[in-house]
């Protein structure tokens, strides 16, 4: 060691270089929480504004059901909403998957996001489901300066309840 | 004697002290980041599902026989029990390692006030108080979570609280939500 530390003039330079090194991850670390952050927030608002349309609407259809008052929200225009605000936070649609499954039957399953997108059927009045959000988050410069595993999955759920009666014909317990 | 005195006299060591404290600061406020990430999702994420549950709680109690002449009636009992179930189902089911432990301090239902057209409406409060694994022991330094409002059911200002240990590694937070049913 004393051999190949000849002299001290190199010190401040090895110094300066880790300073440099720790400066940046220190950076690299506030952008990555800052984006996880934001990301998580806005997934989480995401599905419970889900699960209160689904709940107005009774579902979330490919067109608007026949007497239904007011504006309705087809799959399309969430598909457009969700992924404009995951968008304006720097998340692709790649890295969300959202499903919407009835809970105990009564309805086909939706599905929006990754892993494409589908209607789901019509949930009848008081029929309960689930709105779940897989949001893949990433430590993308971290991955480079700390070796932080870079991909990684958070997993989101609400539960709603059908408001809307699609057939007035049907009553339970009356 | 001599020598150590010596030895102590020189500076060889002191970038490598330096150094380690840089690393140890950015290691610190790191968990201090993540703890706040932690704490902020676990906050969201539960006054979502009480908002969701709330109004399901009170949509799913309402009398269907007096709805229909346009009066609006939920059952209390009914409206609680539902939210404390959906509540519960959400917290403890598959994705429970959100929270290590949670209490449902307070669930309310209200109705006494009346819309200016003369219509009912219903409100159902609810206070959460959760425990959750923190990052790390040496960023617990908060042995409460109070959180203050305007309670607008008594026109005061109002606070909930929290208590736990300091440095236990467990984080603790208290949420409340409100929500209304109104008929129109």
């Amino acid at each position: 060691m004393k051999k190949l530390l000849k002299n001290k003039k190199g010190i401040s330079t090895i110094i300066f270089a880790f300073g440099i090194t720790i400066l940046l991850s220190v950076i690299y670390f506030g952008t990555d929480i800052l984006k996880i952050g934001n990301g998580f927030s806005v997934a989480s608002q995401s599905a419970t504004e889900i699960t209160r349309i689904a709940s107005v609407q009774g579902g979330i259809g490919n067109s608007k059901p026949s007497h239904y008052p007011g504006h309705y929200i087809t799959m399309s225009d969430l598909d457009s909403i969700v992924e404009d605000k995951m968008n304006a936070v720097g998340y692709t649609k790649e890295q969300y998957a959202i499903e919407i499954n009835p809970i105990n039957g009564g309805g086909k399953s939706g599905k929006l996001g990754a892993e494409g997108m589908s209607a789901t059927g019509n949930f009848d009045y008081k029929t309960e489901f689930e709105v779940i959000i897989v949001l893949n988050y990433q430590w993308f410069f971290s991955n480079m300066t700390l070796g932080i595993e870079k991909d990684r999955y958070i997993p989101i759920r609400r539960v709603g309840m059908s408001e809307w009666k699609f057939d007035y014909g049907s009553w339970v317990g009356e | 004697m001599k020598n150590i005195k010596m030895k102590k006299l020189n500076n060889r060591g002191m970038s490598m002290i330096i150094v380690s404290f840089l690393i140890m600061t950015f290691i610190y406020v790191s968990m201090g980041f993540v703890n706040i990430i932690q704490k902020t999702h676990i906050r969201n994420e539960i006054q979502g599902m009480m908002d969701n549950a709330g109004v399901l709680a009170l949509r799913y109690a309402v009398d269907e026989n007096k709805w229909r002449d346009e009066i609006i009636e939920v059952n209390e009992p009914t409206a609680k029990a539902k939210f404390v179930r959906i509540m519960n189902e959400q917290l403890s089911g598959d994705l429970k390692g959100l929270v290590d432990t949670y209490n449902i301090k307070e669930v309310n239902v209200y109705n006494e006030r009346i819309t200016s057209q003369g219509k009912g409406e219903y409100y159902i409060e609810s206070v959460i108080e959760v425990d959750y694994n923190s990052v790390s022991w040496a960023v617990d330094k908060s042995s409460s979570s109070i959180h203050t409002f305007y309670n607008f059911f008594t026109g005061e200002n109002d606070a909930r609280m929290v208590s736990g240990d300091i440095e236990d590694g467990k984080g603790e937070s208290v949420i409340r939500s409100v929500s209304r049913l109104v008929l129109r």
